[in-house]
């Protein structure tokens, strides 16, 4: 199991089966924990695109840095973060996670801390045909959590 | 003496201020990150956002605080709260 970190930030779609074929390779990794966030139906979505917007360079070392923090708290091996831009419908991907570890607690924990530190951290903006998302204190509260987490 | 700065401007803060970045002269006297909001909510109607509005800062791609000490040539931008996963 090597402890690399991938990080894709990239228009197009992604293959969550390839994905996971990286992550479960080799005999080390007794667990492989995925998630995958999809655009859901928003108010204006018939004949309306998601636009997501980033902070180009910003967004990649963030994503480095959240992975980083990631490993300080638990036993994982390779991450994998895959997050699409540009404009994108209902139904479509936008982002992929993914963790393999020895133990499934690691793996399910950092997975979702991945996650919910994403999701207040990463430079991102989506745009629901005309109207800009806005930012849910209920994901403030989620990764404040991980603070307070004992592992 | 005035320097620059690179300001870039996200999500619907860009859309509010009609730009999503510009090359600024700021002057001496706005030597931290509290200081350019102050400027910048001065310019106009549209900048009233910098002294009403939850904005986050990043200097040089970094999160960066209101005492943050800014130097000619930073890169800065300020967004909403951010939205993505």
């Amino acid at each position: 199991m090597h402890n690399a970190t991938y990080i894709r930030i990239q228009p197009e779609d992604f293959d969550q089966g390839a994905e996971y074929a990286q992550l479960a390779q080799g005999n080390q990794a007794g667990a492989v924990v995925t998630f995958v966030g999809r655009v859901r139906e928003f108010a204006a979505s018939s004949g309306s695109d998601l636009f997501l917007e980033h902070y180009p360079g910003m967004t990649e070392k963030v994503l480095n840095q959240i992975a980083e923090e990631v490993r300080e708290r638990w036993d994982v091996g390779e991450i994998r973060i895959i997050h699409r831009i540009g404009n994108l419908h209902p139904g479509e991907q936008i982002v992929f996670v993914g963790v393999n570890s020895a133990h499934r607690k690691a793996a399910f924990a950092a997975c979702e801390c991945l996650m919910d530190f994403l999701k207040t951290q990463a430079p991102f903006w989506k745009k629901e045909g005309a109207h800009w998302v806005t930012a849910k204190a209920e994901d403030q509260c989620a990764a404040a959590a991980w603070s307070q987490h004992e592992h | 003496m005035a320097y620059t700065l690179e300001l870039h401007y996200f999500g619907a803060l860009g859309d509010t201020l009609e730009t999503r970045e510009e090359q600024l002269e700021v002057p001496e006297s706005v030597q931290q990150v509290h200081q350019l909001q102050a400027f910048l909510s001065a310019r106009g109607p549209k900048w009233s956002t910098f002294s009403q509005d939850e904005l986050l800062c990043a200097v040089n791609q970094a999160f960066a605080k209101g005492d943050h000490a800014l130097q000619t040539g930073d890169e800065v931008a300020f967004f909403p709260p951010v939205t993505g996963g």
